[in-house]
């Protein structure tokens, strides 16, 4: 899953970047509303943090153009105003989720789960393709009731795979669910990664598509 | 010339003198008589006229009874009373007496900038608390993310961001304190005569090691004069030159050039401080000095109390300060303070 923080304040930024990325998430991070739209024009994104309170207006003017143009990616407000009306202004603009500055690490990561879940059409906390079940809260997979132990990449590549059970995946669209900008990717790695997952789950849970991508079914 | 018709001969003469004296005589008994049984009346008609006077220029000047005098009053005190209870925010007086329409005023405008003074503070404290809440989050988030990773680089790297959080809302708390004391009186009370090159240089001095740390050429500019004086208050002098230079260190970057002037032009203190930072745009100049206001490109790291600070303090010494774009490239603040009159010996025994 690859998530947009829009936040201006350096520590609370690189707290999330690095809070976030230990969930294996592919996180970029923009400081101001310019670089918001900038980034959102060019890369697909998941989800969104956003903070209101930014240096160039509010964050709810990037949340407006986004629903104007039909962007119904989930975005979770972050801010440091707690009043009612401002919730209900935020909501009303298009938010789907609320946190109130200083949150909870742990909170805000189920809710970015919860958000996740509902915008892939799933209300279930697990995900489940034929004998295949995952719950990302708890890091648990299951194969046929059997508990299987994969390594945090492993884990994240599978989730993306699932996500999209019955379409393919190129290698690049993984990748890109995965490492933010400033992370560097060697050429191999999901590849590396995948024949990891085959060890454990057996040979044909990931088809290979030649020359196209990956595909869970 | 003799008259025939009584035994008395009379010169006309002597007859027109004697009518004259009885007809005055005659006037004298009627006026006598009148006076004596008229008097109650003229003197109730003089007093008629007075009256009539008095209310006609009672009516020209507005001048009230004083039975209606203290009903106005009644009535102001009673509003008064409703707006200390908070029933009524506004005086509405209708009186004929100028005195009490000007007490009225008087009492409205202090009510409307009390009013103003507290919808201020109040937009202020909840400024204050967002402002503080930012620092909050961070350290929350930063010390979860120390308990939660197992990289041992990014543990120590959360830890430093926390100290830093620590600091950032020590300083606020600070910044705060000292421009809420600000904030409270209009004039200034404690003051004494301040040497502003001396203070200046105290301030440089204090600073020495940051300036020396990021290698920044330090040029001064100090009139030669022997005194510039200014009645002011230390602390708040203090705290305006202190917040000028280190909103200065802090914007400029490493190896930059910090260019500071103290001079004086007719019975004015001038001070001036440049630097070599990115400046403000144009457009954002006037609204920095605003409480928690921040510059539209982000750039601001500080409290957002700094130069607010400054020209609080300017204001309260009846100085000025103005933002500019220095030609250096950054930001030139210019604060000029009225010149204290040569008396130090005076001061000093007080």
């Amino acid at each position: 899953m690859r998530v947009l923080v829009v936040e201006d304040d350096s520590i609370i930024g690189d707290g999330l970047l690095t809070g976030l990325r230990m969930d294996d998430y592919a996180v970029d991070w923009v400081r101001n509303i310019t670089s918001a739209k900038t980034t959102l024009a060019t890369t697909e994104y998941d989800l969104m943090i956003l903070d209101i309170g930014l240096p160039d207006g509010s964050g709810l003017d990037i949340l407006r153009m986004l629903r104007r143009k039909k962007n119904d990616m989930p975005v979770l407000i972050l801010t440091a105003y707690d009043e009612s009306s401002d919730k209900i202004k935020g909501l009303d603009s298009g938010a789907d989720d609320y946190l109130i500055k200083p949150f909870d690490l742990d909170e805000l990561r189920a809710r970015i789960r919860a958000l996740h879940r509902r915008a892939k059409g799933r209300a279930s906390p697990v995900i489940e393709v034929g004998s295949l079940a995952m719950d990302p809260s708890k890091h648990e997979v299951t194969l046929s009731d059997c508990p299987i132990k994969l390594g945090p990449k492993e884990f994240a590549i599978l989730r993306v795979l699932m996500e999209s059970s019955g379409r393919i995946l190129s290698k690049s669209q993984i990748e890109d669910k995965l490492y933010g900008w400033d992370m560097e990717v060697e050429s191999n790695t999901i590849e590396v990664h995948i024949h990891g997952i085959r060890k454990k789950l057996g040979k044909d849970m990931i088809k290979t598509i030649r020359n196209v991508g990956y595909r869970i079914d | 010339m003799i008259d025939i018709r009584g035994g008395y001969i009379m010169s006309n003469k002597t007859f027109l003198g004697s009518m004259t004296a009885l007809l005055a005589m005659l006037l004298i008994m009627f006026l006598a008589a009148l006076l004596y049984y008229a008097l109650p009346f003229i003197w109730l008609l003089v007093f008629v006229i007075i009256i009539a006077i008095g209310i006609s220029m009672g009516y020209a000047y507005k001048v009230e009874t004083p039975i209606q005098l203290a009903t106005a009053l009644n009535d102001l005190t009673g509003q008064l009373h409703r707006i200390n209870n908070g029933y009524a925010d506004t005086l509405d007086v209708s009186s004929q007496s100028p005195e009490i329409m000007q007490l009225a005023t008087e009492i409205q405008t202090h009510l409307s900038l009390e009013s103003d003074r507290l919808v201020k503070e109040q937009s202020f404290s909840s400024d204050a608390s967002h402002e503080l809440r930012t620092p909050l989050s961070g350290m929350r988030l930063q010390a979860q993310v120390a308990q939660r990773t197992k990289d041992e680089n990014q543990r120590e790297k959360a830890l430093e961001y926390i100290i830093e959080a620590v600091d950032r809302s020590t300083r606020l708390v600070q910044q705060l304190l000292i421009y809420s004391r600000l904030t409270k009186r209009r004039t200034q009370t404690e003051k004494s005569l301040l040497d502003m090159k001396e203070q200046l240089t105290q301030v440089l001095t204090n600073h020495m090691q940051n300036i020396v740390k990021k290698d920044l050429s330090l040029i001064k500019h100090f009139s030669e004069d022997t005194e510039l004086l200014v009645d002011a208050n230390k602390d708040q002098m203090l705290a305006l030159l202190e917040n000028i230079l280190q909103n200065a260190l802090e914007y400029t970057p490493d190896k930059g050039e910090l260019r500071i002037s103290l001079s004086h032009e007719q019975d004015r203190i001038k001070i001036t401080v440049e630097d070599t930072g990115p400046g403000i745009v144009e457009t954002d100049l006037e609204r920095v000095v605003i409480p928690f206001q921040k510059s539209s490109d982000g750039s601001q790291e500080g409290t957002g109390l700094g130069l607010a600070i400054c020209e609080r303090v300017a204001y309260l010494h009846q100085g000025t300060m103005t933002l500019g774009n220095s030609a250096l490239g950054g930001l030139l603040v210019e604060v000029t303070l009225p010149q204290a009159p040569m008396e130090p010996m005076s001061q000093q025994a007080g």
